[in-house]
């Protein structure tokens, strides 16, 4: 560690959106010649604070932002690019279609406010600031045609000509092979030496042991702590990940009955490994874990969406291999997507066109045209099944809140008289009671008879009505709970170690 | 060396050369005269209207737009200068073709205006003006040809360089058309390769998001290349009314498209981003050469249309399959990395 102090603090920063509190009062600071890791789950702020700190957002009043000691007031993106803080985003944000060399150095040119192309100057810059890392790259190669790993040092290459001062790499190893991570690492120390401030962000707690020297925990919006490395261990990292509260009570069903689906070791190069699992009638199978972690793979394939390439799949004793949503359909397999309203609804069509249209063919006559009163008592009956409000059949689908929304799609499988239904994120991005009344209700369906799958990063959630809990992580299933007896502390373990 | 020879073979204009090669070694085995000099310059000349419009055409796609009035754009100035030389006389050729590239620009911007600043997307706002300027054309014309143009404007449509005259008699030279349009490419390719204007245009094609976040103000380039293109249709257009020594307002019905399809032939991405002048260029004469071939070929222009059509989407096509085939691979590379990950760990 070359040189200490802080390069950048952070006081009293929050962010609220209307009805989210993003960030509330986080302290930070990063230092000259230090790797900083933000750990936190998904929604926890880290991207929040980082979108504070480069510019891009600007925080509620109050908040106190120092860069090099001298207090900042209304960072832009550009000034905070200015004054050498660079973020590299997941997609890196190059050019794909030009070449190496003005990838990096282009910037550069633009800052100078030269009216002609200096291409020698560009091509020098770009070669000292790759030669640097210490790497090598064809600079008249295009970047579109270059692999994961070599546009991320392109990336950190461009960074460089910025004379960047603070970096922050956004889940930078979630494309890498073990051997370019280590190749990053290196990089990465090599920068850290010479004084630049990094800030890491990932999931995989074991990279972060051996590349951080300090580490900053967020949950909730809320500053949870800072540590050195040197004091932390994985027991403690994961009791300040998880330490939610758990207020809501456990919502137990009737018990489950005869197993309906019972998934063989399917695998799925780069996608899932060897993952068997049994699901019962009536009860609600929680899948957890984090993001990338297979989940909604697996129960894609079981819709027909992405088939394995190995293993079995038992419906009710018979194998079965849907190899498509219209199979999964007719075998009794509802899927209610994350993003409900890309994938779940026809948002410009009324409630009871998305309603009734997995099953429009039941209205349709000898003459194949349809009978519009018998579709509208079919959605009237589902409206008041689901409780969606307003009970307007014919109102627009994307003039419906989004709890509500998320019961259109969840009656517009029920229409189906599924055997199973699968949700993945059920609650994303719905408010408080919402939530609640969809737990509600995806209980009741299990009681009735279904066999639920609920695929949620919110361990309250699945807590909140999972009758078994499965973790998985990597592509593989790393523990299976019972959901009356499981902890937070024992799904975390199972989801970033295991 | 190997790594060089692959970047060359990944080049479009390799791939477009050679296309243009075969289809020129084809009409000579038909018809030995289509190598002759004559007939090239011919083939040339007659297609530097088309090259011209094709080099402003090139800059809008690299932005990832399209202009659809370029043959309303192109009538548009040949029947309005037509008309000042007509009625007045005024036969200042350097003055005529300035007028010509500002009646161009001024449309140009009007479409570069709307498409940056009232976010129109480019294939509504051009056509929509061509649909006025085709309109206000058949209102003002008639639909009447302009036979009586300056004597000096005919004599400088007929001027030749390094000229001489062949066995026959007849004099052959370099055509003044030729000399105007590589006028055009070179400015192109300068603005192109070698300004941060151009340079910053082939950005903001690239990835508008990251064009904006190094600060490049995507408006004003959008804007830029729309006139630039409108000026270089003017340019286009006096060169169109010196080799035809007359002006017929419905010349251009349906002109974009082989203006579009020279660029597309040539390499250039609709999706933004990429494209050269030399790639255009050959495009061009790739499709002068299936055009001459064909006549050569005394193949009727119903079957021209069809078979050029044809080819554009063909060559379209080819490299819709040839991308979506490198994404996937890209995929897949990221998720065997992925998996090589995990199974280390």
């Amino acid at each position: 560690m070359a040189q200490s102090g802080a390069f950048l603090r952070l006081e009293n920063v929050s962010k609220t959106f209307p009805g989210v509190n993003a960030l509330s009062g986080v302290g930070f600071d990063v230092r000259r010649g230090e790797v900083h890791a933000l750990i936190g789950e998904n929604g926890a702020g880290k991207s929040t604070l980082i979108k504070v700190l480069t510019g891009v957002y600007q925080p509620d009043p109050g908040a106190i932002i120092e860069i090099e000691g001298k207090r900042v007031e209304n960072l832009t993106a550009l000034d905070a690019m200015r004054r050498g803080i660079i973020a590299i985003y997941q997609d890196f944000s190059l050019f794909p279609t030009l070449t190496v060399k003005e990838n990096i150095a282009f910037s550069e040119q633009i800052e100078r406010h030269n009216h002609l192309v200096d291409w020698r100057g560009m091509e020098k810059t770009a070669r000292k600031a790759l030669e640097s890392l210490g790497v090598s790259i064809d600079l008249r190669a295009r970047a579109n045609t270059l692999s994961t790993a070599r546009q991320q040092l392109v990336a950190i290459a461009r960074a460089l000509v910025y004379d960047a001062k603070l970096l922050v790499m956004d889940e930078p190893t979630s494309a890498l092979s073990s051997g370019e991570v280590d190749m990053l690492f290196k990089i990465v120390r090599s920068l850290r030496d010479r004084g630049m401030a990094i800030i890491f962000i990932s999931h995989k707690l074991d990279e972060l042991f051996s590349i951080a020297d300090r580490m900053t925990v967020l949950r909730d919006g809320r500053l949870i702590g800072t540590a050195p490395t040197a004091e932390m261990d994985r027991k403690k990292l994961i009791s300040m990940m998880v330490g939610r509260e758990i207020s809501d009570e456990r919502m137990r069903g009737k018990g489950a009955g005869d197993v309906v689906l019972e998934v063989k070791n399917i695998s799925k190069h780069g996608n899932y490994q060897n993952v068997s699992f049994q699901l019962r009638k009536g009860e609600v199978l929680g899948i957890t874990g984090l993001v990338g972690a297979g989940r909604t793979e697996t129960v894609l394939s079981l819709f027909g969406m992405n088939p394995p390439d190995s293993g079995e799949i038992c419906l009710e004793g018979k194998k079965v291999m849907p190899r498509s949503p219209a199979e999964a359909k007719k075998l009794g397999i509802a899927f209610v997507p994350e993003s409900r309203q890309t994938e779940g609804l026809v948002l410009q069509q009324d409630a009871e066109g998305n309603l009734t249209l997995p099953v429009l063919k039941d209205f349709a006559g000898r003459s194949g045209m349809i009978d519009f009163k018998k579709r509208r008592q079919r959605a009237q009956e589902l409206i008041q099944k689901l409780n969606v409000r307003p009970a307007y059949p014919g109102m627009q689908a994307l003039k419906f809140s989004g709890g509500n929304q998320q019961k259109i799609v969840v009656a517009k499988w029920l229409a189906t008289n599924p055997k199973i239904l699968i949700v993945d994120e059920p609650t994303n991005g719905i408010d408080v009671g919402a939530k609640a009344e969809i737990h509600r209700l995806l209980r009741d369906l299990a009681d009735s008879g279904i066999a639920v799958i609920m695929v949620s990063s919110e361990l309250p959630e699945i807590f909140s009505i999972s009758d078994r809990i499965l973790v998985m992580r990597r592509g593989r299933i790393t523990g299976e709970f019972d959901g009356a007896t499981a902890t937070q502390e024992m799904l975390m373990e199972k989801a970033v170690l295991a | 060396m190997s790594e060089r020879l692959k970047r060359m073979m990944g080049h479009k204009e390799v791939s477009v050369g050679a296309m243009l090669l075969g289809i020129m070694l084809i009409s000579w085995l038909f018809n030995p005269t289509f190598l002759s000099f004559e007939n090239l310059m011919d083939v040339i000349k007659s297609n530097a209207v088309l090259g011209t419009c094709a080099m402003g055409m090139l800059l809008i796609i690299i932005t990832g737009g399209i202009d659809v009035s370029i043959g309303s754009q192109l009538a548009l100035v040949t029947v309005l200068t037509g008309q000042i030389m007509n009625r007045t006389g005024f036969d200042n050729i350097v003055l005529i073709y300035l007028l010509g590239i500002a009646i161009g620009g001024a449309v140009g911007l009007l479409n570069g205006l709307m498409v940056s600043r009232l976010g129109l997307p480019p294939i509504i706002a051009t056509l929509g003006m061509a649909s006025v300027i085709d309109g206000f054309l058949r209102y003002y014309t008639n639909g009447t040809w302009i036979n009586q143009l300056p004597q000096r404007i005919i004599d400088f449509g007929l001027t030749k360089f390094f000229s001489f005259r062949n066995l026959n008699g007849s004099e052959i030279g370099i055509p003044v058309q030729f000399l105007l349009f590589a006028l055009a490419m070179l400015t192109t390719w300068f603005l192109i390769k070698r300004t941060m204007l151009g340079r910053s245009i082939m950005a903001m094609g690239s990835n508008p998001v990251s064009a904006q976040r190094i600060g490049l103000n995507n408006r004003r380039l959008t804007t830029f290349a729309y006139a630039f293109s409108g000026m270089m249709a003017g340019f286009a257009a006096m060169t169109y009314t010196s080799i035809m020594k007359s002006v017929d307002p419905n010349a251009f019905i349906g002109y974009e498209m082989n203006v579009i399809g020279a660029v597309v032939l040539g390499g250039a991405l609709l999706t933004g981003g990429s494209g050269s002048v030399l790639g255009t260029f050959l495009g061009v004469m790739l499709f002068a050469f299936i055009s001459n071939g064909l006549t050569l070929a005394r193949i009727s222009t119903y079957w021209q249309s069809i078979i050029v059509g044809g080819i554009i989407l063909l060559a379209v096509s080819f490299d819709m399959v040839k991308l979506r085939r490198e994404e996937r691979r890209q995929t897949k590379v990221d998720i065997d990395m992925t998996a090589q990950g995990r199974g280390v760990a």
